[in-house]
């Protein structure tokens, strides 16, 4: 899905274990070195988790004001290899209201090209993000 | 055959302690191909869509340092095969925070691959406050463990 053609979200006919589109993205050793860089551990093995891709694929479907990660549970399968291309499914898991403030859970499964099952991700995202300054300020 | 293992319940891991700065947090979105200024890079963006007047990190960052937190405890060879983390973000983590991923185990059951081991997790900033609460879990191989009598 182009871009261009991105929806509007709209609560209401958001409908949980709805797909967004699967893509594929390739692991380079340079967002491995990246990432083991930015979170200073030189073992790192799951970078994955830094692409987002549950996130990703929602924006390839939906547009909106943006949002912030509540609550994320990552699942360790297989720890990917750089030079491998990563094929990411998602879908909508959830959406529920939380003291008046709109939730959507989304939910990925990141599978190698050989047919590794590497890893799986649920991110909880508040959609207003605006939450964060009224409660922590500045 | 992997290292023997032993654990019991109110366990404590040893801590992990990461510092925050904010090309670590460049870092980290470009790892992910997230090259545009975002809340989590850019002082303007920051304040324009979160309110707040300097950038904070990723959630997903504290997701990292316990992942590193776990996989040490438990060792590679089980937790990048059968782990996991769940973490609720309750406050922001900010540029040049200082933070420590603490943890120890409160459960253990048996799975059919094994003995699950899960770890109550929270990680705190500098001044002591809770940035996020979760747990953590690997799935250990019964033959990583002592026999049961």
């Amino acid at each position: 899905m182009s871009d261009g053609k991105r929806l509007t979200v709209d609560w209401g006919k958001l409908e949980i274990g709805e797909p967004f589109p699967s893509y594929e993205y390739l692991l380079t050793q340079e967002m491995v070195d990246k990432y083991r860089e930015g979170v200073e551990d030189p073992e790192a093995r799951f970078p994955t988790i830094s692409v987002r891709v549950d996130v990703t694929a929602f924006y390839q479907k939906y547009e909106d004001v943006g949002s912030v990660n509540a609550r994320c549970a990552f699942y360790c399968y297989n720890s990917p290899i750089s030079g491998k291309r990563l094929r990411v499914t998602a879908w909508l898991a959830d959406k529920y209201i939380r003291r008046e403030k709109p939730y959507l859970v989304t939910e990925a499964v990141s599978v190698d090209e050989d047919g590794r099952l590497i890893d799986r991700v649920i991110t909880h995202e508040l959609k207003r993000p605006s939450e964060v300054g009224k409660k922590w300020g500045k | 055959m992997g290292k023997m293992r032993n654990y019991t319940i109110g366990q404590e891991l040893p801590p992990l302690t990461k510092h925050v700065s904010q090309a670590r947090i460049n870092l980290f979105e470009q790892s992910g191909n997230k090259l545009e200024p975002s809340f989590f890079t850019d002082a303007e963006t920051a304040k324009k869509t979160l309110g707040l007047d300097s950038p904070m990190a990723s959630g997903r960052m504290s997701i990292s340092y316990s992942l590193e937190f776990l996989r040490r405890f438990f060792g590679e060879d089980v937790f990048n095969r059968s782990g996991m983390v769940d973490l609720r973000n309750l406050r922001p983590v900010r540029t040049g925070d200082t933070v420590t991923v603490k943890g120890k185990i409160t459960v253990m059951t048996r799975e059919a691959n094994g003995q699950r081991v899960t770890v109550e997790i929270s990680i705190e900033n500098q001044k002591g406050e809770t940035t996020s609460a979760g747990i953590g879990a690997a799935i250990v191989p019964a033959g990583f463990l002592p026999p049961v009598e």
